[in-house]
């Protein structure tokens, strides 16, 4: 995992934080998103850490059933980690308040899978590198305001 | 010319070259044909393989789906008209089905059921040989 340069600050800023994680616990993609407004939210410097820790949790739901949405795996001081696994095993996971609707971030992973798979079409796109393309990032930033901005 | 064409190294090519399909196929089906459910058992997966996915490469499901008797690790999934295999004018036409059998290698790859294929021509049937790594046979007893 990769030390972003954040700070210290805890800021209280409305956020939801999503990555992306790869076969070996790669970092593929990750992002600040725009959320609905609630309580606190982690230093920046934490983010990966958390997301990290929810990972066992994740690998133990991921085979107890076969659905690709994975609910809730981990909580971090009251905020659920939201998980959804694809059938290429890459996960997508989303950091965010409580008060986001079940519903909303069932939708917002299958518009971020339909992204992903697009990137993953691409010939050229090597499986498990890091996501580049400004389009994914602008698209997967829309689809939060989208879902998350109600 | 001929001889080019006989190196295990074109074979090896063509077998990397179907496993880049098979991570690409496994994501666009699942999403397209099963509705965004993944596969958790190796049965399972492999009937996946068997229809869905012969379905949507070749135009039809593939004929057989065995498990072996010796070794418990070990499935064949039988084909009995290779689409890669066909217009080849060469004695080496038989092994052309490294390509399937690399795209096979990558979708169970990708959905982490780790395993060897290899295709095999018996009885004028093309076999594909998959045989699964331990760890995979252990977590699907479990």
């Amino acid at each position: 995992f990769f030390l972003g340069c954040g700070a210290q600050i805890c800021r209280k800023s409305p956020m939801v934080y999503i990555a992306i994680v790869g076969k070996g616990d790669v970092l593929i993609y990750e992002a600040k998103l725009p959320g609905p407004s609630s309580g606190k939210v982690p230093p920046e410097n934490q983010l990966q850490f958390i997301v990290h820790q929810a990972l066992d949790s994740l690998d133990h739901k991921t085979w107890s059933g076969t659905s690709m949405y994975l609910k809730q795996v981990d909580t971090f001081n009251k905020m659920p980690v939201s998980a959804f696994v694809t059938a290429g095993h890459i996960k997508f996971m989303l950091l965010h308040s409580s008060s986001l609707e079940e519903n909303a971030i069932k939708q917002f992973f299958y518009e971020v899978y339909r992204l992903y798979i697009k990137v993953a079409m691409n010939p050229f796109y090597l499986k498990n590198t890091p996501i580049t393309s400004s389009a994914f990032n602008d698209r997967v930033r829309t689809s939060a305001r989208n879902f998350f901005m109600r | 010319m001929h001889t080019l064409f006989c190196t295990k190294y074109v074979f090896n090519s063509l077998s990397e070259a179907g496993y880049g399909v098979g991570l690409r196929a496994i994501e666009l089906l699942s999403f397209r044909e099963k509705g965004c459910r993944k596969e958790r058992s190796i049965i399972q997966m492999l009937n996946f393989v068997r229809t869905t996915v012969w379905k949507s490469l070749f135009g039809r499901p593939a004929d057989d789906l065995q498990i072996s008797n010796a070794k418990k690790n070990e499935y064949y999934i039988y084909d009995n008209d290779p689409v890669t295999c066909k217009y080849i004018s060469n004695s080496n036409a038989a092994r052309c089905a490294a390509y399937t059998a690399g795209i096979i290698n990558g979708i169970l790859d990708a959905a982490e059921f780790t395993c060897t294929v290899s295709s095999i021509l018996n009885n004028n049937r093309m076999v594909f040989v998959i045989a699964f790594t331990s760890k995979v046979i252990a977590r699907d007893s479990s």
